[in-house]
């Protein structure tokens, strides 16, 4: 089922956004969600994150914060080769290889980083991990810099410091 | 010239200097201290290797500093280096 097709039709607009501004400024904020009590606590979740993604992709994309992610992806390009180049521009994410040999998949445009297995012909998604700017105030791609960095040179601290956040 | 990026809420700041210029240097050198006192980590990027990769070959080489006033400022700089100086990051 498509979580995002069945509460539309019962919350507005506005609603939808103050539900997105409130969880995008603090994501554990029970009482938000509370309005909405309508949603079960997992269709709630999948909301907000729907959401908050949605609010951090016109923030980045075509908001204020555009030059600043314009400028952070330019920085990413050029530590990138071109099979990654290419990955990016037609995927929008870019494989890459930890220093201790793991796999993981990036987001520039939401900051968002997958451990990744080959299973038979693709790369599937095992875990998608929690870590950030604590201020929250650099663009996605600068994240994505930051956590390409850090794979290649630590891959053993970037593990020891990100959040499990989603298994599969 | 030398660079140092700089991870920052307006995109990334690139900071440039000769390093030959002592006031350059030193300027950056302060510049590079206060960055490391705000929790900043370094990361020199080894640039030769990427156009290896470029070719299909090699790949990124990444390596973190911990003593970044020092490294940063290398002199006699080493050509096709860069350094990317990161806010600390938080799992959430």
């Amino acid at each position: 089922m498509d979580c995002t097709a069945s509460w539309q039709l019962y919350v507005t607009q506005d609603e939808r956004f103050a539900l997105g501004r409130a969880l995008y400024a603090n994501p554990n904020d029970v009482q938000a969600t509370l309005a909405f009590d309508f949603l079960s606590n997992a269709h709630a979740r999948e909301v907000a994150a729907s959401i908050a993604y949605r609010i951090q992709y016109y923030r980045w994309r075509k908001g204020p914060g555009r030059q600043a992610q314009r400028n952070a992806m330019a920085l990413l390009r050029s530590l990138l080769n071109d099979k990654q180049r290419r990955a990016l521009a037609s995927h929008s994410s870019v494989y890459v290889q930890g220093n201790q040999g793991g796999y993981y998949r990036l987001w520039p445009w939401s900051g968002a980083i997958e451990a990744v297995e080959w299973r038979r012909t693709r790369y599937r998604a095992r875990k998608l991990f929690c870590i950030h700017d604590p201020e929250d105030t650099i663009p996605p791609a600068d994240s994505t810099v930051a956590h390409l960095l850090l794979l290649r040179s630590d891959e053993a601290a970037f593990l020891e410091t990100a959040n499990v956040a989603r298994r599969w | 010239m030398d660079t140092l990026e700089v991870l920052s809420g307006h995109g990334h700041l690139t900071l440039t200097w000769n390093p030959e210029d002592a006031v350059e240097v030193a300027n950056i050198r302060a510049e590079v201290a206060k960055l490391k006192v705000a929790g900043y980590q370094f990361f020199l990027v080894d640039d030769s290797p990427a156009d290896e990769v470029v070719a299909g070959h090699g790949s990124l080489i990444v390596k973190r500093i911990e003593d970044p006033t020092e490294t940063v400022t290398e002199v006699p700089p080493i050509r096709g280096r860069r350094s990317v100086a990161v806010r600390p990051l938080q799992g959430g």
